[in-house]
């Protein structure tokens, strides 16, 4: 896990809508019904000639590296980890849905069986035991290529090399997603990130509350530390000054 | 069931976080960017007990591996080791979870007590479901003979031992699947090349599809082997009047419906008269070439353009890159050809167009004898010979057929109609839904009502148990034992499917089912070998008998769940060459086919412009990957989330004209029915065509999630069956969308 | 004189009963089925052990197994018995019947209807025939 970077590619070409891969997550993280981690959709577009094209295109969290859900998450139960998965910590999430009105890809509900955030997490359990996520191994085309950039042996490195890629973002919105797709894909609004007008609540956390809040520790660390060293030389003024009246 | 865990933390508001300058620092700790320090609670994976095994969602068969966890069957995996599925489980695979802890499921003998269809039913041990089964059989037996049994099921493992009581009772009357799907092909191909050959499609330069949609409807391994054709740069030609997800992956030919014949006829023309045909394979490897050119002689392409609405220059551009692409080149057989009256004829075009090409017995192209592992056989006990004829007549009717299937339009038909030759007054269906099947579900329903006895053994309470008198209720795949098998290609192996959980309620595997019923019945009616006898043995025997020179055990095959033959390479040229031949009267492939001569069926096929009805517009069906037939999968609550309702889809054209929008519920009309259906308005179908993806309209009140949902193509599907080999047709009928 | 004339007349008898005897059996019919059962029970363990493959029917013509069986000729080499009644007789039946299902179920049948059974499978079963059969 240390220096890994992990992405996900759909190879759109490959893909044809089994829903494979969204039954196998479901059973997998015991997703309740009316809910996905994980989705396929189809869009067409008509070229010029009437013919209709078909995308099929595998959705899911991004796993951004300048993800809102991370910087707007007021109690941080939403975070990074050092090889790029973002995860809840489930003891911390209150549940508050704030990162689901900032997520521009809607990856993120609220689970109603414990009222806590749920997403894609890449698997995390299985890929630290050394498996593929459940999405990925069923695929009998192999649409979806999980792995590691760093490794330049891997096979996302050599696919990324190899073939064209491309990733769902937009000249508004680029939160650094790690998810690619084949460059050949049409890509509509149904897909693409949507810019998302946070609450006034997810502004002021992410605004106010959390930088305040960091340079709040920061400044409360220099304020003691600063109140300490003053106490520490009035101290040494007061005994200093204490010795010499006497 | 599940990984939930309740972490005890009490829920935090917004508010909340204020409160207290302590807390808000704690809290604001975790969202500064380098807390890399700060140990989170991830979540942790319970691996559980896997056990390997087989998938029965569809006929696949896939390999899988399943997760138990404290008894509870948590999750399915696929199995890399298997070289048909190669891991991969579909959704229907990754859903069988739900087909073992489906509220709806059957989980006890089930006995009518209303009128039959009514749904009143009521509880009965297996004691008195064997002993009601045999009374009603051996009543019947004795009045009328054991003919008088209609003995219907569907194909896979177990199917044989329900077929053998039959087989025993004697009555000859079996209704199989395979007219309701592929009979027509199988008569097609066997009679002109002796058999269905493999298609290598990975390793294809030009791959022409004619409505198989391998996307959607998988067929191992040719679902995965296509893609990674078209990957490694195959042009897919996809002809169907409905652009599925297999005609997105290539170029859409949206050709007139029942009018393939044409195109392929045509196709023929142009390699004939343009001399690039393979002129070496043709003269060593084929029969009638001279009669099959003057046949085609004036089947111009701008004569099928007239017929298929594909311009001339597209046919002639289809011929020349075939032909540039050959051998490398897969005219793919296809699956369900359950489409018009004339597939066995049109079915036949296929390996002469294969054939003309040269498209065989070498990469990319077609071949037989693909590896395949060799099981030993269960000796059973012989069979009684004094049986009587079939009831329907099929063998003097359908010569070609395959006998031992059984016609179920035509069955159905002898006996609503009275033309049977003597009564049918009972009827065993195992694993069989016929009444959601077969075309013209009123009529289905009436031979149910004329039926003096039905047991029905199943899952699920379908729409055919709901008309039983009795419902038997089987273990699903997951909690079975089954006999192996091995299928050939691309690497030879043996599978097994065995159980993963305990038997739900009081669910048993249908040799036990089997058993129970011939023990009663023994009871009751002296047969020429006491059924007893016919099954006394375990299923633990019958695979060893299977495994007999085998260098494996039973054993160690349940412990790793796969036994892989030696890798083979494939060898190329002995068809080619001459040296081997095809299983034909010729010994060659047959562009004239004696056997079709010889009984006085065109010996080279014929085509013949399909009727139109103005106003109308023909009926076409399929499926998605999401389902299998009408399997219960609709009322499976993981597959029911992924497609609730299906739709009929209506060409953008067709709706303007009738005002009808997006999702609008309409109603659709035959001569033999009507449902109501929501529409889908879209330029993927043809403006002349319709189509409502099979599976939906359930009947059945037993099935909560399924019925009433969507509509019902079978409720809407005339009778029709190919001229040959009695293969339903359900591509012939013509239907009014009526806006309401 | 006396003698001859009732040796020959003897004889005359015998091939009349066994004429119309074939002449009764084909009259009733063959039933290809049993003959399959027979067929693959006695004959084919053999063949696969002897040839390394069955022997399928559909490997020759109709009219190659109507002139096979006519000919009655199966092994000349000493390996297997000479002629393909041999295998169908009573007397091998009775031979194996301990240890062969098929040999034991249709023990009291005559030679000539089961000769006439297997007869009918594989030409039922032949190259040319609507209903061509391989042994897998």
């Amino acid at each position: 896990m240390a220096n890994q970077k992990l992405v996900m590619l759909a190879d759109t070409e490959r893909c044809v809508n089994c829903k494979g891969c969204e039954v196998a997550c479901r059973a997998e993280w015991n997703t309740p019904l009316g809910f996905n981690r994980n989705w396929v959709i189809e869009t067409i577009s008509i070229s010029d000639d009437g013919v209709p094209h078909m995308y099929l295109i595998s959705g899911r969290c991004q796993h951004c590296d300048d993800a809102p859900c991370v910087t707007n998450c007021p109690s941080g139960a939403s975070y990074q980890r050092d090889d790029g998965v973002v995860l809840v910590d489930r003891e911390f999430c209150s549940g508050c849905e704030m990162c689901v009105q900032v997520c521009p890809y809607d990856a993120r509900f609220k689970n109603p069986l414990d009222d806590k955030i749920s997403k894609c997490t890449f698997c995390q359990p299985r890929i630290d035991a050394g498996e593929q996520p459940a999405c990925v191994e069923v695929c009998f085309n192999r649409a979806l290529i999980f792995g590691d950039i760093n490794d330049p042996n891997s096979e996302v490195s050599q696919l990324l090399k190899q073939e064209k890629w491309k990733k769902l973002v937009t000249d508004k919105v680029d939160t650094k997603p790690n998810h690619y797709y084949s460059e050949s894909t049409y890509l509509d609004a149904s897909v693409l990130p949507q810019e998302k007008e946070p609450t006034i609540e997810a502004e002021v956390i992410s605004k106010v509350v959390n930088p305040v809040v960091s340079v709040g520790f920061s400044g409360m660390l220099g304020l003691f530390g600063a109140a300490g060293i003053m106490k520490i030389i009035k101290r040494r003024e007061e005994v200093s000054n204490d010795s010499h009246s006497e | 069931m599940g990984t939930e865990r309740d972490t005890g933390v009490t829920r935090r508001g917004f508010l909340g976080l204020t409160a207290g300058t302590a807390a808000g620092v704690a809290l604001g700790m975790r969202s500064f960017k380098a807390h890399a320090a700060v140990p989170h609670t991830e979540e942790t994976w319970e691996g559980g007990t896997v056990i390997p095994s087989t998938c029965n969602m569809c006929v696949n068969r896939c390999g899988i591996r399943c997760r138990v966890v404290n008894g509870v069957l948590e999750k399915i995996d696929g199995d890399i080791r298997n070289p048909r599925s190669r891991g991969g489980t579909c959704a229907k695979g990754q859903a069988g979870i739900m087909s073992v802890y489906d509220p709806d499921r059957v989980k006890h003998p089930m006995i009518r007590v209303g009128k039959r269809g009514e749904g009143k039913w009521r509880r009965a041990s297996w004691d008195e479901a064997f002993e009601y089964v045999a009374d009603n059989l051996a009543r019947i037996i004795k009045q009328h003979g054991p003919e008088s049994l209609l003995w219907s099921s569907t194909t896979d493992l177990t199917e044989q031992f329900f077929v053998r009581l039959g087989i025993h009772l004697p009555t000859p009357n079996f209704a199989r699947h395979a007219t309701l799907c592929l009979a027509s092909r199988n008569v097609g191909y066997f009679a002109t090349m002796g058999g269905v050959p493999d298609s290598d499609l990975a390793n294809a330069k030009y791959i022409l599809m004619f409505g198989a949609n391998r996307t959607e409807s998988f067929q191992l391994p040719d679902n995965w082997t296509m893609i990674e054709g078209i990957k490694n740069g195959a042009k897919l030609t996809v002809v169907d009047p409905r652009m599925t997800y297999t005609a997105a992956k290539g170029e859409w030919i949206p050709i007139r419906p029942r009018t393939d014949m044409a195109l392929t006829l045509a196709l023929m023309h142009v390699l004939i008269k343009e001399e690039l045909y393979d002129k070496e394979f043709v003269a060593t490897n084929t029969h009638g070439f001279d009669e099959l050119k003057a046949h085609v002689a004036n089947l111009t392409p701008e004569w099928a353009a007239q017929e298929t609405e594909i311009p001339a220059e597209k046919i002639v551009a289809m011929a020349r890159e075939m032909a540039a692409a050959a051998p490398a080149v897969v005219v793919y057989p296809g699956r369900r050809t359950s489409w018009y009256t004339n597939d066995s004829q049109f079915r036949r075009t296929l390996p002469m167009l294969m054939a003309l090409l040269g498209a065989f017995d070498a990469p990319g192209s077609h071949s037989f004898g693909s590896p395949k592992a060799r099981l030993g056989s269960f000796e059973w006990e012989i069979e009684p010979f004094d049986v009587a004829e079939r009831f329907d007549h099929f063998e003097t009717r359908y010569p070609l057929a395959n006998h031992e299937d059984g016609g179920y339009v035509s069955l159905r038909d002898a006996i609503v109609d009275g033309t049977t030759a003597y009564p049918v007054k009972g009827w065993m269906i195992y694993k069989q839904n016929p009444l959601a099947a077969v075309l013209d579900g009123k009529k289905s329903l009436k031979m149910a009502q004329q039926m003096d006895f039905i047991c029905a053994i199943d899952v699920q309470p379908s729409e055919t148990a709901w008309m039983a008198d009795i419902i038997l209720p089987e273990t699903t795949y997951l909690e079975r034992l089954d006999p192996l098998w091995a299928p050939s290609g691309p690497r030879a192996y043996v599978g097994i499917r065995q159980p993963v959980v305990p038997p739900q309620g009081e669910a048993k595997p249908i040799l036990d089912i089997i058993k129970g019923v011939a023990k009663a019945l023994d009871a009751k009616h002296e047969f020429e070998t006491p059924l007893s006898q016919v099954f006394n043995f375990s299923m633990e025997e019958f695979i060893d008998a299977q495994l007999k020179g085998l260098p494996i055990d039973r054993q160690t095959l349940m412990q790793e769940g796969i036994w892989l033959g030696p890798e083979e390479k494939k060898s190329y040229g002995a068809y080619r060459s001459g040296k081997k031949q095809f299983n034909t009267p010729s010994g060659k492939i047959e562009f004239v086919s004696e056997r079709f001569r010889r009984n006085k069926f065109p010996a080279l096929p014929e085509y013949e412009t399909p009727q139109e009805v103005p106003g109308q517009q023909r009926l076409v069906s399929g499926r998605h990957a999401w389902f299998t037939h009408q399997r219960g999968h609709a009322n499976n609550l993981w597959l029911h989330e992924l497609y609730p309702e299906n739709e009929v889809w209506i060409h953008p054209e067709l709706a303007r004209q009738k005002g009808i929008s997006e999702g609008e519920e309409v109603l659709v009309r035959s001569s033999v029915g009507e449902i109501k259906i929501k529409a889908k308005v879209t330029p993927r179908i043809r403006k002349d065509t319709v189509f409502i993806c099979h599976g939906f309209g359930g009947n059945s009140a037993g099935q909560t999630t399924a019925q009433g949902k969507g509509g019902a193509d079978f409720m809407l599907m005339e009778s029709a069956g190919d001229e040959i080999s009695d293969n339903q047709a359900t591509h012939e009928t013509f239907v009014e969308v009526v806006k309401v | 004189m006396l003698k001859k004339r009732s040796l020959i007349a003897g004889l005359a008898l015998i091939i009349t009963s066994f004429i119309t005897m074939d002449i009764a059996v084909a009259a009733g019919k063959a039933n290809w089925k049993r003959g399959r059962v027979y067929y693959r029970m006695v004959c084919t363990v053999c063949h696969i052990q002897e040839t390394g493959a069955a022997i399928s029917p559909n490997s020759r013509t109709i009219a190659e197994w109507k002139a096979y069986m006519a000919a009655d000729k199966h092994d000349a080499s000493g390996k297997s018995k000479p002629k393909v009644s041999d295998y169908t007789s009573k007397a091998y039946r009775e031979s194996i019947k301990g240890s062969n299902k098929a040999a034991k179920k249709f023990l009291k049948m005559p030679d000539a209807a089961l000769f006439a059974d297997v007869k009918a499978f594989v030409v039922h079963g032949a190259k040319d025939s609507d209903t061509p059969a391989s042994c897998n």
